[in-house]
C-alpha cells in the first residue's frame, strides 16, 4: 500500500495555505494561567497581614506570580483574538470583541487588585471564549478546571 | 454464460484499466497538460484533505476565465514559489477572488487580495488517491 503511494506521489505541492500553526490553537492555556491567577489571590488572602519578614517574602511571590500570570493570560487571549479568530466567527459571534475587550480588561483587574473574585470572573470569561471557540470547530468540548 | 461472460471481462478489466492509466500517463507527460500535485494544509477541507494526491489541467485557463466554483491552482501573490490551492470565490472585474472551502483556516484574498487572472496556473480535475474521482 505505502510502496503503491510512493509511487503515485507528484513531486508538486498544492498548498491549501493558512498562516501559522494553522490548528495548535487551545483556550486551554489561557485557563491554565487564568486558574493560577486565581489560585494566588485565595492564598494570598489566606496568608493574613502579617509584616514578619517570612509573610512579606511569601505574599510578595504569590504577588509576582498573580502579576505574571495574568500577563500570560492577556497574551494568549491575544493569540486567540487576532490570530485565530476570523471574520466569518465574528458574523456568527458578534459579541467576540466585546468578550475579548472584557476578558483582557479583567487581566488587568486581577493585576491591580487582589481579589478572588476577580479571578473567579476571569475564568467565567475564559469559559465563554472556550463555549465560542469550540463551536467554530463543530467540536464539543467540556470546560474543566485542573485545580 | 452471463457468468462466464462476467469472469472474462472482470479478468481483463484490470490490465485495461492498468494499460489506460499508463496510456493517459504517458499521454498527459508528453504534453505537459496535466500534472499531478500533492495537498498540504487544511484550508481545502473538507473538499480537499491533506496528503490528497491531485490531477490538475494546466490548460484549462487558455480558452477562457475562471469560473465561481473552479478549483484552482494560482501563484501565491505573496511567495510566487508556491502554488496555492484555492476556490474561485468572485471573478467579476478581471481580478480573481480566492478562497478556502476552510475559511476558519485558511490564508486567501481575505488576507492577500485578489489576484491577476495570470496568475492562476490550472484547474483541479481530480483527485486519485486516496479516493478517486472528480474534484468539484
Amino acid at each position: 500500500m505505502s510502496l503503491i503511494r510512493r509511487i503515485l506521489r507528484p513531486s508538486a505541492i498544492a498548498d491549501a495555505h493558512c498562516d501559522g500553526p494553522c490548528g495548535v490553537y487551545d483556550p486551554a492555556s489561557a485557563r491554565i494561567a487564568a486558574e493560577a491567577v486565581l489560585s494566588m489571590e485565595k492564598k494570598i488572602a489566606a496568608l493574613g497581614d502579617g509584616q514578619d519578614l517570612a509573610t512579606v517574602n511569601t505574599r510578595t511571590r504569590f504577588i509576582e506570580i498573580k502579576e505574571s500570570q495574568a500577563e500570560i493570560v492577556k497574551h494568549e487571549l491575544d493569540i486567540l483574538w487576532h490570530d485565530y479568530f476570523k471574520p466569518e466567527h465574528l458574523e456568527k459571534y458578534p459579541e467576540l470583541h466585546t468578550t475579548f475587550w472584557q476578558a483582557a480588561k479583567l487581566c488587568s483587574k486581577n493585576k491591580t487588585e487582589s481579589d478572588p473574585a476577580n479571578g473567579e470572573a476571569l475564568m467565567a470569561a475564559i469559559e465563554k471564549i472556550h463555549g465560542m471557540f469550540w463551536a467554530t470547530k463543530g467540536r464539543d468540548v467540556a470546560f474543566y478546571r485542573a485545580s | 454464460m452471463n457468468g462466464n461472460d462476467g469472469g472474462r471481462r472482470s479478468d481483463l478489466a484490470a490490465p485495461v484499466l492498468c494499460g489506460l492509466a499508463l496510456g493517459f500517463g504517458l499521454a498527459a507527460l508528453i504534453t505537459r497538460r496535466f500534472a499531478s500535485y500533492e495537498v498540504r494544509g487544511e484550508s481545502m477541507v473538507p473538499t480537499l484533505a491533506p496528503g490528497d494526491y491531485l490531477i490538475a489541467d494546466r490548460r484549462a485557463y487558455r480558452a477562457r476565465v475562471p469560473r465561481v466554483g473552479d478549483i484552482v491552482l494560482a501563484r501565491d501573490p505573496r511567495e510566487a514559489a508556491r502554488t496555492l490551492v484555492k476556490r474561485v470565490a468572485a471573478a467579476d472585474g478581471g481580478r480573481v477572488d480566492l478562497r478556502g472551502d476552510n475559511a476558519g483556516q485558511s490564508t486567501d484574498s481575505r488576507a492577500f487580495g485578489r489576484v491577476e487572472p495570470g496568475a492562476v496556473i490550472g484547474r483541479v480535475r481530480w483527485r486519485y488517491w486516496p479516493h478517486p474521482g472528480r474534484v468539484r
